[in-house]
């Protein structure tokens, strides 16, 4: 494929990023009632332009580069189309909008005690449930020794990361140390009872 | 942080006449999940937002780098005699650095430059030691983002903490708001404070969420995979990391001082030629003028995502060995795209501006999340004050102290690190002392704004004609433009209370 092609498909890309998100600002913001065609239209089209930046950009920098081209579309499209003025008289239109809303409930961190308890589950304990789930994956993981490696790394902040929202979440500490203490001590027992 | 639309502050709405295509979440799984995004939100929030704020501007580290030190010499390509004759002055007028990495000029680094320790040096046209362009304030700006001026092992595992805690909350965010897609672009900044800082805060969310998501877990896996590796190694190879990093680093090999000849740089270069889809960034050479030297090549592939291949070479500049991140499974390229991703560096200027607008947006999501509980508090007659004038104080006081630091730093060498946290520390406690929310807020944006503009003048006034071309021109005109935009100029809306 010649330069002049690859560039003139990441400009098609681009165009069609704009176009995709104006479908999908059009479907969510202006009409009352969603429309299946529109949303998928846009989505279609944010898809076709990760593809077309492909030969311009490479495949996996292509995708990176349409991401971030459409965060950066759908910021413009919030900034320019958003009520930036107190609304008066009949002249304003209503923003669509999903009505109401939850209230979070109430957390574990009630009183003083309960909230150093809190936090303690919340870093040192749930880090080492994530380092804990690293090391077992990192041991127990099929494939390669650099596939294992970066699983790991990658996967224990995701166990870290969940588990400091539910110690923020759940009420009931007793039962958040206890699962996670069982649960870090199933990951040593995985490291334990490694394959050799 | 709530950032659910308040219920009785929700503008009327036009209620769709289809079904919805959007699974129902049981109300308690929401309002729990809800309850650990505020609770981690509130714990996190002020390191999120420092660690946030200072990696939005470390995007463009090159660029400022080269702000910074305008007079260093720069070069758009170094010729391979000059690499080899600066690679043998800085060996000779540093025998003792065991490692040196050494930066050919690339379009947002155009300069030839070796890093020995913590000092970079530049080399002229020939490959002479021109002088040193250490950056001192980059470097800050560097260490406050990835270790938050900690001891570095403990830095680098504290920031990798938040980035988990980061990741938990941008997921979290989703779960407890079901809807948030369906209302993706409805913002209404003039309405009751908590809708808008609501609406901010979820539309902003919701379309950087792929960006904040991949910046906060590369983050912090950058950050917890030393921890990690401490345990993996501990368990397995009784502490040797080299060992347990073998697989993706490749094996180190063993110190020989036994004198031997200098590597030929030339020869390793001219490797190269012919090869339009490798571009050599960096050399690392390591242990040079004994037998046990290695020589490393990192060459940019213009094509992918991952940061480098790279290659080994022998003394006489014979390739040897190549890693394999490129190709060599699936673990080595997500490992090694896991960088670019982070810092933004996968595409040059364009991705800089969409990243540092982005990373923008995730300071003001973090500002607005806490803002959202605080006046959520108030709304409900338990005004938190002292908290808001701290997260006032956190907020637009750290931006008046990182600009602060700059200033003195340029125009006193004053170190940064004290410039920042002292000041900061200082407004922290004055603001949960005296005066309210809204004094602290303008007043700071007014003082961000003023420094912005004397930083400018400084680096004018330091550099002369310097500072009115190239990246010295371009990084003026953003900061005035910044202190333009933070000027608090409009009156605030008159918003009606939830």
């Amino acid at each position: 494929m010649t330069p002049t092609l690859q560039i003139a498909l990441a400009w098609t890309a681009t165009l069609a990023v704009a176009v995709g998100v104006w479908l999908l600002w059009l479907a969510w913001k202006r009409n009352p009632k969603p429309r299946g065609g529109l949303i998928a239209g846009g989505w279609a089209l944010l898809v076709v332009a990760a593809a077309l930046l492909g030969p311009w950009a490479g495949g996996d920098r292509g995708v990176a580069i349409s991401t971030l081209l459409v965060a950066v579309a759908a910021t413009v499209f919030i900034v320019v189309s958003g009520r930036w003025t107190l609304p008066h008289g009949k002249k304003a239109k209503p923003i669509r909008a999903t009505a109401g809303g939850a209230d979070p409930a109430t957390g574990p961190a009630t009183t003083w005690p309960r909230t150093v308890a809190t936090v303690l589950l919340a870093l040192p304990v749930s880090t080492a449930a994530g380092v804990a789930s690293g090391v077992a994956m990192a041991l127990w993981t099929p494939g390669a020794p650099a596939d294992k490696l970066v699983t790991a790394a990658f996967g224990a902040p995701l166990v870290l990361a969940g588990a400091m929202v539910w110690t923020c979440a759940d009420r009931k500490l007793l039962r958040t140390t206890a699962i996670l203490i069982a649960f870090t001590a199933v990951c040593a027992l995985a490291v334990v009872l490694r394959p050799h | 942080m709530d950032a659910a639309t308040p219920p009785e502050t929700a503008e009327k709405t036009e209620p769709a006449n289809r079904p919805s295509i959007w699974p129902k979440v049981p109300p308690a799984f929401v309002r729990t999940v809800l309850s650990g995004h505020s609770g981690l939100g509130l714990v996190a929030a002020a390191l999120i937002y420092i660690v946030c704020l200072s990696g939005t501007v470390a995007v463009f580290l090159n660029e400022l780098k080269l702000w910074e030190e305008p007079a260093a010499p720069t070069q758009t390509v170094a010729s391979p005699q000059a690499v080899q004759a600066f690679a043998e002055a800085i060996t000779k007028a540093h025998p003792k650095a065991g490692v040196v990495y050494m930066g050919l000029p690339t379009p947002d680094m155009p300069r030839l430059h070796a890093f020995v320790g913590e000092q970079v040096f530049v080399a002229d046209a020939q490959g002479r030691i021109a002088g040193e362009a250490s950056a001192p304030w980059a470097h800050f700006l560097e260490h406050l983002h990835i270790y938050l001026h900690l001891p570095e092992t403990i830095g680098l595992i504290v920031v990798g903490l938040v980035g988990a805690a980061l990741t938990g909350l941008i997921v979290s965010g989703f779960l407890a708001h079901p809807k948030i897609f369906r209302d993706a672009f409805a913002f209404r900044w003039a309405g009751a404070k908590r809708l808008s800082q609501a609406d901010l805060h979820n539309r902003l969310s919701v379309w950087g969420a792929p960006f904040h998501l991949v910046v906060a877990w590369t983050g912090a896996y950058i950050g917890l995979a030393t921890l990690l590796l401490f345990a993996v190694a501990g368990v397995t190879t009784k502490g040797d990391i080299a060992k347990v990093t073998a697989p993706i680093y490749g094996e180190v090999p063993k110190a020989d001082p036994t004198p031997a000849p200098f590597p030929d740089l030339v020869a390793t270069l001219a490797w190269f030629d012919g090869k339009p889809d490798l571009k050599p960034t960096l050399i690392s050479l390591t242990a040079l003028g004994t037998k046990g030297q290695l020589v490393e090549v990192n060459a940019l592939m213009p094509k992918r995502l991952i940061y480098a291949e790279r290659y080994t070479f022998d003394v006489q500049g014979r390739m040897t060995r190549k890693l394999g991140l490129s190709d060599d499974g699936l673990g080595k390229q997500v490992f090694a795209s896991s960088y670019p991703l982070h810092f933004g560096s996968f595409g040059g200027l364009p991705v800089k501006i969409a990243y540092g607008l982005l990373g923008a947006a995730l300071c003001v999501v973090t500002s607005s999340g806490v803002t959202i509980w605080l006046t959520r508090r108030r709304d409900r007659g338990r005004p938190a004050e002292r908290l808001e004038k701290a997260w006032a104080a956190i907020v637009w006081g750290s931006t008046a102290t990182l600009a602060l630091s700059a200033a003195l730093q340029l125009a006193l060498k004053v170190p940064p690190v004290w410039t920042f946290w002292a000041p900061l520390a200082v407004l922290v406690a004055a603001a949960v002392a005296v005066k309210d929310a809204r004094f602290w807020i303008v007043s700071l944006r007014i003082a961000t704004s003023a420094i912005l503009a004397a930083v400018v003048v400084v680096q004018a006034v330091k550099f002369g004609g310097l500072a009115f071309g190239g990246v010295s021109l371009g990084v003026n005109l953003t900061l005035l433009a910044l202190a333009a935009v933070i000027a608090p100029w409009r009156k605030p809306l008159a918003r009606a209370a939830a």
